[in-house]
């Protein structure tokens, strides 16, 4: 897979921006007629399985995201080869990083 | 190559260029991005405290309400509505959306590709501008939403 050109990133964004997109719409909808009242609620709504589900798909759509942008960004605007090389694996690794400790607060909620 | 490049003219008085509305809509949706990019530590640290115990979620909501964090949140929401907006524009013109054959508006000829031979630039920019007017307005929205989900 290119990394860093081709038709896939591009793709990507697109399709994570989309389904961002529907979250948001989703949480809009469910602030608007069902908002969780207190943490006992909002904990409950994301430690069912599907709300874990959809967070965890969440983040990781956001995290995919967010990388393609940075990326593009620091495409445009870093000429440096050795500060891109170090920009891309710092936000790689803070990105990766995020998604393990959203994978671990998520299991935490069942004990794990 | 260098020839060419040395010839042509450079103009970067950042004072005397006027950005088009399609420009500024474009470099917003950057700078909204990025914006958003930069929150994400602080917006996943706030997710991940809200769920540990109620005493942190307390915490958090505590944080949300003070003047720094209804500062933040008002940049956020901004930031996220003219993102969100933005890149539909995007998706818009990704789509051929913007280009209106045969418009009465139409200024000009533009072979696009062979697809489109007139393109309406007067869609174009009424795009742009729906999107930096709908996100500061949508931004303003959620700003609003927030704050009624935050009272105690």
């Amino acid at each position: 897979m290119r990394v860093f050109g081709g038709l896939r990133p591009w793709v990507l964004q697109r399709l994570s921006a989309l389904y961002l997109l529907a979250c948001f719409v989703a949480l809009a909808l469910m602030l608007g007629f069902a908002r969780p009242a207190g943490y006992a609620q909002w904990r409950a709504g994301i430690a069912h399985p599907l709300g874990m589900a959809a967070a965890l798909a969440f983040f990781t759509a956001l995290f995919l995201h967010t990388w393609i942008g940075l990326r593009d960004v620091l495409l445009d605007y870093v000429k440096p080869l050795w500060l891109r090389g170090v920009l891309f694996t710092a936000i790689a690794a803070a990105l990766v990083a995020g998604e393990g400790w959203v994978l671990v607060a998520l299991a935490r909620l069942h004990g794990l | 190559m260098k020839e060419a490049r040395s010839r042509r003219p450079v103009f970067l008085d950042l004072w005397r260029i006027r950005f088009p509305i399609g420009a500024i809509a474009s470099i917003g949706h950057r700078v909204a991005g990025v914006l958003v990019a930069l929150a994400l530590p602080a917006l996943v640290t706030g997710f991940v405290r809200s769920l540990e115990s109620e005493q942190s979620f307390r915490a958090v909501v505590a944080l949300l309400r003070s003047p720094l964090g209804l500062l933040a949140l008002l940049v956020l929401c901004w930031a996220f509505g003219h993102h969100l907006l933005a890149g539909v524009r995007h998706l818009l013109m990704d789509a051929h959306f913007e280009w209106s054959p045969g418009h009465p508006d139409t200024v000009g000829r533009l072979d696009v590709g062979g697809r489109h031979s007139l393109a309406s630039l007067h869609h174009a920019r009424a795009m742009a501008w729906s999107a930096i007017v709908g996100g500061i307005v949508l931004g303003l929205l959620l700003f609003t939403a927030a704050l009624s989900a935050l009272a105690p």
